[in-house]
């Protein structure tokens, strides 16, 4: 088909011209975008190959009387795009789900071809009467649930989690308090037993306190420790006890004391 | 004496055949169907027979692909008539309609299988601005179904210039 037509000018008509620039600029936009996704895929190949890392823990007792895991993690960008928007949230549950304690970092930004380390920090409280309590003597299980998220190249919010089971070695495992019978001279014999099956060294004194039915002091004892992880302790020393003061129906309570820091062992009562 | 006023511009055009048109529509078709339904279908059927859920159905792309594809087609087939302008609106119409229906479904959640890991990833934000894609074509339909209706054939000497 051919044919010839008659118009006012040799310039194309505005509605021919309008429409035109409404395909180009489609067309552009398109070319734009999937130039766009492809760069953005690059740079999520770059970071694949080099992945967050995450240092050793180390646990330690701190003088507010929490056990302090503190770690780094390191970030690497090699995209071309910033990694925006980026937030850590940890949160530690024993085996039974109660609560421990929590770790949240960010919001924060990496830009492109940058790398970063954050510290990481978790305390958990070891206070007597706390949820944290059993950390000290009972080795378990706890359950870490890790959400991290970020928006990568402008567009791309995306989001980890990450359920978690670890074991947790006490540093005081299976610590047991036992009293033998009251010897002549009125002392009492009192044998400490317990595993360090922490990763760190237990350092420091251990503080006994004999405590009669009405709760009042009858006597104590002190012990020096230096037990490895991994380490037995067992123990026993006299107890001189007040005169007049009846250990029985009382209750041994401990502590473990270091020049920093006092941490408040459970106690246990006299049988 | 008045000078005469200058004859009209005469332009002329040379549409090729429907016959020709077909032709190239048909091989056209090769590449399209690559694009738009092969690379689709082949990702998807990768990430299922590796254990990862769908975010959309096999099916919905491989139907929304071929309607993409004939849409086009019959577009390029009827350029030089005056229903390129609506097809041309059908064709983006259908495309918005199709990236909504992934915007819907656009954040994906990843279990990998055998590990603790979940990783989900949005992407309404990027899908949306490739809507801007479809509804410029859109636009554009919209203008040239005017232009066809106010003056017929008046895109012709440009569109196929002889």
């Amino acid at each position: 088909m051919s044919g010839q037509i008659y118009p006012s000018s040799r310039r194309p008509p505005p509605l021919y011209r309008l429409a035109r620039a409404l395909r180009r600029a489609s067309l552009f936009v398109l070319v734009l975008l999937i130039l766009f996704a492809a760069t953005v895929v690059y740079s999520t190949v770059e970071i694949r190959q080099s992945p967050p890392q995450v240092g050793s823990f180390s646990v330690e007792f701190q003088t507010n009387g929490t056990l302090a895991l503190t770690s780094t993690l390191t970030l690497s960008n090699p995209g071309f795009y910033p990694i925006q928007a980026f937030t850590l949230d940890v949160r530690v549950v024993n085996g039974t789900g109660v609560f421990l304690g929590a770790f949240g970092l960010g919001p924060t930004e990496l830009g492109g071809s940058a790398s970063n380390v954050y510290p990481i920090a978790l305390y958990l409280p070891v206070s007597e009467t706390g949820p944290g309590a059993s950390l000290l003597v009972d080795s378990q299980y706890l359950a870490l649930s890790v959400w991290g998220n970020a928006t990568f190249g402008y567009l791309f919010p995306a989001g980890l989690s990450i359920e978690n089971n670890r074991h947790w070695g006490a540093p005081f495992s299976n610590l047991a308090y036992s009293v033998s019978n009251l010897t002549l001279n009125g002392t009492l014999p009192v044998t400490i037993a317990f595993q360090n099956a922490a990763s760190f060294t237990d350092a420091g004194t251990l503080q006994l306190a004999v405590l009669s039915a009405a709760g009042i002091v009858c006597g104590g004892a002190t012990w020096t420790v230096q037990v490895d992880p991994g380490q037995q302790f067992l123990e026993t020393q006299p107890v001189t006890l007040s005169p007049g003061c009846s250990p029985l129906g009382g209750t041994l309570t401990g502590a473990y004391v270091t020049p920093s820091f006092t941490v408040p062992l459970p106690s246990e009562a006299i049988k | 004496m008045s000078t005469p006023s200058p004859p009209p511009p005469r332009l002329t055009y040379q549409v090729p055949s429907l016959g020709w048109r077909i032709t190239v529509a048909a091989l056209r078709l090769i590449p399209l169907l690559l694009l738009l339904v092969g690379l689709p279908v082949a990702a998807l059927t990768f990430l299922q027979s590796n254990s990862i859920a769908l975010p959309l159905s096999i099916v919905a792309v491989t139907l929304a692909g071929a309607i993409i594809v004939a849409l086009s087609t019959a577009r390029y087939i009827a350029k030089p008539t005056s229903a390129f302008g609506p097809l041309s609106i059908a064709s983006s119409a259908f495309v918005l309609a199709y990236l909504y229906y992934i915007v819907l479904r656009s954040t994906y959640v990843l279990a990998v299988p055998g590990s603790d890991f979940t990783v989900r990833l949005t992407y309404t934000d990027f899908m949306l601005c490739l809507m801007i894609v479809p509804a410029l074509s859109l636009a554009a339909g919209i203008v040239t179904t005017l232009e066809d209706a106010r003056v017929p054939r008046e895109r012709l000497p440009y569109d196929y210039p002889p």
